[in-house]
């Protein structure tokens, strides 16, 4: 039989050997909106530049008290050029990328890393990108050529399962067919074969 | 005009899965199974409906990975070596189920299946499946769009916008090259909305694309025919909103049709069931089991114990079911036109392969459904995006929500503690590519080479599904070693384009191994 006897597969790394650079020799803070409440931020700090600005803050007779992100919003609806300070998350050590839950979907946000001294003057290493988070309710605002009022907004939207987002539930891992095309392959490790 | 329109898409992508290098590779099989299971399927429903007159419209979506893949000589004929392989099988099993007459009537049920899928895909279609929804193309049945190059999701690359444009560019290049044309719509992988990207979907001719339905109510200024109409972004390009009750009839697990005790069982297939040594031959080249597409259960009911499977009660069902489904979208319609001053339209989009691979009858589900629907056009009447664009002059403006199809609706999925660790190298290299394109202007000979393969590599890189797959857990070391073999490719590429030490085995071989795109100009990122 022509196809009875298939050559071995090969187990372990199909595509790999690479070992990834740790850093780019960087100097930046990366900002992604994850969904309206979420934050993601990614850094690389150049040793020089921390222990400049270490050095700086020594010299002033100040006193490090730790490493932050200071977190800045703009109102829902105003530009980037609003940012206020909001709050700051303290840094484990040797963190290099940080969740960030907020109470801002539609605003604008940023963040900076920095050194934050015991007397409260802050030091920034890096500042992030400007991040909008989506928005998750109804916009404020009119079209007045297609007026749509809010009744007729809540009948429309409730007629499309009030923002139901079905097919794009916990189920939509499970149910997945990219995910199903190999439900049972995916049982045999392949180490063990 | 009709009272209303169902606009039905279906998606059809797998990601770039080709490994020459060996002679069987696990992953290659969801090519496989896919054209076996649903393409081959779709492309035999379409065919019927247009011999027996029946007139519809849909719309079908193929990823430019899928394109490639269903274009590519190595795994074409893998593919038939395979089918050749399943045609055996099922004329072993024909032989072995004669004493059990409801089984036997199932084995032989697939070797007909199998020897058909050989004859549609070999010798109606010249082993390139591509060439079946170009007809139905050119019948004005089908509209055919595509997808962003490897399935990225753009919302994550917004930091970049060459990449994002890349991705679209790079996608409508293949797709005039396959179908002679522009395609009229862009299927965003995962429906993952940016604002603004509308903008780089006008500049190469696009004409539309789809958001999930929060996408629309969440958008600016407030949507007052909800999401059943299409919108115009500020760009031009319009917008539609995927439907949620008639994407749930069929997509949930739970209320969805897919789940009737009726229908085949997917779970419980003879690569697991029957004596190793007899299924050893036609299961992995390794020797692990695996699914081989014989199964002959239905699902039943919760537990484990699985009744035969009965065709001609599972097509009463799907039938059933295809009734049901216009009975839903009629009363759909009647509701709205109550609150609407034109046709609503409903947009019903899918994962192609859930239709066969997945729900077994989910073909015959669509054929049924489509009779139907020819039947009674008065009411609902199938439409393409592109008709229910052309039938009103004006459509009100809208700025869609930065949204997806994702669990809860936005980002999560492509970006958690699972996967987050891609993204830095992911930005990296969407910088370095852009800033290499713009220093290496009309590049020729060998860093020309290196250049458009450096931009394959991100590519592949990019795509949406080893995000997904690292989430989902199954299949997550083989999406790490990808995107790792991507990342590191394209950094040494790059450091070779850098110092001019080229190494040319390593470039030729990766050139050969990640064939994709093979006319693609990295002058796309300048």
């Amino acid at each position: 039989m022509e196809n009875s006897d298939p050559v071995e597969d090969i187990p372990g790394n199909a595509d790999g050997g690479f070992d990834l650079p740790r850093g780019y020799g960087d100097n930046k803070i990366t900002l992604m909106g994850r969904d309206p409440g979420t934050l993601y931020a990614y850094w690389e700090i150049k040793k020089d530049i921390d222990s400049g600005v270490r050095e700086g803050i020594r010299k002033q007779g100040l006193i490090v008290s730790k490493s932050i992100l200071r977190i800045y919003e703009a109102a829902k609806d105003s530009s980037a050029a609003g940012l206020k300070t909001a709050f700051d998350l303290e840094l484990k050590d040797g963190a290099d990328n940080w969740y960030i839950h907020v109470g801002g979907a539609g605003k604008a946000w940023r963040v900076d890393i920095g050194i934050l001294c015991a007397t409260g003057e802050f030091f920034p290493l890096a500042q992030s990108n400007v991040v909008r988070l989506p928005a998750d309710e109804m916009s404020d605002i009119c079209d007045e050529e297609w007026m749509c009022s809010e009744g007729l907004y809540h009948k429309m939207s409730a007629a499309a399962g009030g923002c139901d987002r079905g097919g794009s539930s916990f189920e939509f891992i499970h149910f997945h067919p990219r995910d199903a095309i190999h439900p049972r392959d995916a049982i045999q490790p392949r180490d063990a074969i | 005009m009709a009272k209303g329109y169902l606009s039905l898409v279906l998606h059809a992508h797998l990601p770039f899965i080709r490994h020459p290098e060996y002679e069987n590779f696990l992953e290659e099989n969801w090519l496989f199974e896919a054209i076996t299971d649903t393409y081959i399927p779709l492309i035999n429903v379409f065919d019927n409906l247009i011999s027996d007159g029946v007139d519809f419209r849909i719309t079908v979506s193929l990823s430019p990975t899928l394109i490639d893949m269903l274009r590519d000589d190595l795994l074409v004929s893998r593919y038939l070596k395979r089918l050749d392989r399943l045609i055996t099988l099922a004329g072993m099993e024909a032989g072995r189920t004669r004493p059990e007459e409801r089984i036997n009537r199932l084995a032989l049920m697939y070797l007909d299946r199998f020897k058909q899928a050989k004859y549609v895909f070999s010798e109606k279609y010249g082993n390139d499946l591509t060439g079946a929804f170009k007809k139905f193309q050119d019948l004005g049945k089908v509209e055919v769009i595509t997808c962003c190059a490897t399935h990225g999701y753009l919302p994550f690359m917004d930091l970049h916008r060459p990449a994002v444009k890349a991705q679209v560019r790079v996608a409508v290049d293949l797709y005039k090259e396959v179908f002679g044309k522009i395609p009229n719509g862009m299927w965003l992988p995962e429906h993952g909305y940016h604002p603004g990207h509308d903008e780089i979907l006008r500049d190469v001719g696009i004409r539309y694309f789809f958001v999930e339905a929060h996408g629309i109510l969440f958008g600016t200024p407030r949507p007052g025919y909800g999401i059943y109409s299409p919108y115009l972004c500020g760009s031009g390009t319009a917008v539609f909103g995927r439907d949620m009750e008639s994407s749930k009839a069929v997509w949930s697990s739970r209320e969805g049709y897919p789940g009737d005790h009726n229908y085949r069982e997917y779970y419980r297939d003879i690569g697991f069931d029957l004596d190793y040594d007899y299924i050893r031959p036609f299961i992995n080249g390794c020797g692990a089991r695996v699914n081989t597409g014989i199964k002959y259960h239905r699902i039943t009911g919760e537990s484990d114990h699985k009744d035969i499977y009965e065709r001609q009660a599972a097509m009463d069902t799907a039938a059933a079911h295809a009734e049901d489904f216009v009975f839903n979208r009629e009363k759909q319609v009647e509701h709205l036109s109550g609150m609407m001053d034109r046709s609503p339209v409903i947009v019903s989009s899918y994962d192609a392969e859930l239709f066969g691979h997945w729900w077994f009858e989910g073909p015959d589900w669509l054929e049924f459904l489509l009779r139907k629907l020819h039947s009674s056009r008065d009411k609902v009447k199938t439409i393409t995006p592109s008709g229910y664009l052309d039938l009103y002059e004006k459509y009100p403006g809208i700025t869609p929500s930065q949204s997806s199809w994702g669990w809860k609706g936005y980002s999560e999925v492509w970006l958690d503690g699972s996967n987050d660790w891609i993204y830095r190298h992911l930005h990296k290299m969407a910088e370095l590519m852009t800033d290499a394109a713009r220093d290496h202007k009309n590049a020729t000979g060998r860093s020309r080479r290196v250049l458009n393969q450096m931009a394959r590599e991100l590519l592949l890189a990019q795509s949406s599904d080893w995000a997904f797959i690292m989430k989902s857990g199954t299949f997550d070391g083989y999406a790490a070693d990808r995107t790792r073999g991507h990342i590191g490719r394209f950094l040494a590429l790059h450091d070779q384009l850098r110092t001019g030490n080229i190494d040319m085995k390593m470039l030729g071989e990766t050139e050969s191994k990640y064939n994709l795109f093979r006319n693609i100009d990295y002058s796309v990122y300048a």
